[in-house]
């Protein structure tokens, strides 16, 4: 009697029990060219494909060397900035002094030279950010300058010469030739999401600003059709002192 | 010749050590269960490979070469569970003039099981983003946004439980902060809450009351920051009932899992692979049937 009762017990538990996990590993696959392609999925791709490299496969200009991205300061970088800032100034009446995309906001880690492609320029700039022109004084700049240099660095168009010095926090700015002045008033060209506060730049939200009604990606697009050729080069525009 | 880059990592020497004390072969003859995870984060609308222009990554990715391999481990295994960690859209044209439905379709064809929400997920609006997640066969997770009064209400779940041959794997999605990362009219009526006490009480929710065998995580959080924003290094440290965190947004190209000691001492792995579909993550967990749960503690290598 006692015999079968245990028994039962002991089947009762062996019911409830759990399962351990008693031996684990990890490995990971490159999804490179020695694999084929599943041919029920490329069916499916590729009507999206055709469509797409109609309107995508348009060249638009000629890369003379690659565009890297990097930081403090890259080619990748240094070429979005100076095509914004062509682009709003064209644009814009007044004076605009710098511009300043973001680093996350370049979503291609290089665009290798020969053709470049309306492709190109979407991957680059997937997002329908707008660009705007916000007013500043000088002691915002400082503030927005401490705050992108603590990130490592942003591209920043050509005559702002930003010198490095986190160790004694005293990093040096210039803007077209002359140090940052705290009381000026200076105008930069930055997409809206950066604008509204992104990338935790919240201390812009209300400031001036104009819109340009003029989308991130088809800025880049008008400087590349007008100027065909883009060669870039690093100009020591942020870097260490 | 290396058709596949293979690095392989075990736990197993300080696991079998618990296990020899317990006579659990009385019950069960073939009482060994493998469980094959694969996992993807941050594929950003990559549906081709990048192209062949003799850059770093030319070749790689795309969906139709990530279908066979996944079909081949799918012969080679039984069972297989397949996750993403979001920002499944965003960042080729396909998304610009598509807005997302072949990826997903994509997704469906694959066979995914579930998935949990990216930031970028939310680029063509939450309503378009809940007719994709209704034309998916995968269930989106996520615990920690607020979906009441968006059109996501019903369709995103906080977590979903798979039977693996009586194994019981529990599956939880947690997300990152939307304000300040994502346009407001975008997310619209989302509402962010802290993914640390969420994530932990949906965990111990699985572990404890659905008696789960294993608790994974799918998190879009990011792997670890300077500052002291939610993380996964930081959610592993906090919990006690999750057990693996597959993680994306900070598009982490983790060669071997991070092992992390939670707030019993015990082992949570971490892992991510990158972005862009350039990798697929894999790991085995062999289970065998026990009457009590062991502590699994990290080992002493390769520990956060
Ligand atoms: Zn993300």
């Amino acid at each position: 009697m006692k015999k079968i009762l245990l028994l039962i017990c002991i089947v009762f538990l062996g019911c409830k029990s759990y399962y351990q996990v008693t031996d684990n590993n990890a490995q990971f696959y490159l999804t490179d060219n020695e694999l084929t392609s599943d041919s029920e999925i490329e069916e499916m791709i590729s009507p999206y494909r055709d469509k797409l490299n109609k309107k995508m496969g348009e060249v638009i200009g000629t890369l003379e060397t690659e565009l890297t991205k990097d930081q403090p300061e890259s080619t990748l970088g240094n070429f979005v900035a100076d095509a914004i800032l062509a682009s709003a100034k064209k644009r814009y009446s007044k004076q605009v002094d710098f511009s300043l995309p973001n680093y996350g906001g370049l979503r291609v880690p290089y665009i290798k030279a020969g053709d470049i492609t309306m492709s190109d320029m979407f991957e680059l700039m997937p997002f329908d950010n707008k660009l705007v022109i916000v007013h500043l004084n000088g002691a915002d700049v400082k503030q927005l300058f401490d705050h992108i240099t603590g990130l490592g660095g942003w591209p920043i168009s050509k005559g702002v010469e930003i010198r490095l010095d986190t160790l004694n926090q005293k990093n040096e700015y210039i803007i077209n030739g002359e140090d940052l002045k705290l009381n000026n008033k200076y105008t930069f060209c930055v997409s809206d999401y950066i604008a509204n506060g992104g990338d935790n730049c919240s201390f812009l939200k209300d400031k001036k600003r104009d819109d340009l009604n003029l989308l991130f990606r088809d800025a880049l697009i008008e400087y590349v059709k007008e100027n065909k050729i883009i060669n870039v080069n690093l100009e020591k525009r942020t870097s260490y002192k | 010749m290396l058709r596949r880059k293979f690095i392989q990592r075990t736990t197993s020497g300080l696991l079998v050590l618990g296990l020899g004390s317990f006579p659990n072969e009385l019950f069960a003859s073939n009482n060994t269960t493998k469980l094959t995870i694969l996992h993807t984060n941050d594929v950003h609308s990559r549906i081709d490979p990048f192209p062949l222009d003799g850059g770093k990554y030319q070749g790689l990715g795309g969906a139709a070469k990530r279908a066979t391999l996944i079909d081949r481990i799918r012969k080679e295994e039984e069972n297989v569970l397949l996750f993403d960690c979001g920002d499944i859209l965003q960042g080729t044209p396909y998304f610009n003039f598509y807005e997302g439905s072949l990826e997903f379709e994509l997704m469906n064809k694959m066979k995914y099981d579930a998935a949990t929400i990216g930031n970028h997920d939310f680029d063509a609006g939450i309503e378009k983003l809940s007719e994709h997640i209704d034309n998916s066969n995968f269930q989106m997770l996520n615990c920690n946004y607020n979906l009441s009064n968006t059109p996501l209400k019903n369709n995103v779940k906080n977590y979903k439980i798979f039977d693996i041959q009586n194994v019981k794997i529990g599956v939880l999605g947690v997300g990152i902060k939307l304000d300040g990362l994502v346009p407001k009219n975008l997310y619209g009526d989302a509402e962010y809450l802290d993914p640390i006490k969420n994530a932990n009480e949906t965990a111990s929710l699985l572990k404890n009351e659905f008696k789960c065998d294993l608790v994974i995580c799918l998190s879009h959080l990011g792997y670890e920051y300077e500052s002291d924003r939610p993380s996964d290094l930081k959610l592993a440290k906090s919990s006690n009932s999750i057990d693996l965190i597959l993680g994306g947004h900070t598009h982490t190209c983790l060669d071997v899992p991070t092992s992390v000691a939670n707030k019993n001492g015990e082992e949570v792995l971490v892992n991510q692979v990158g972005w862009a579909g350039i990798r697929l993550g894999r790991l085995d967990y062999y289970f065998t049937k026990t009457k009590k749960r062991k502590k699994v503690v990290p080992k002493s290598t390769n520990v956060r």
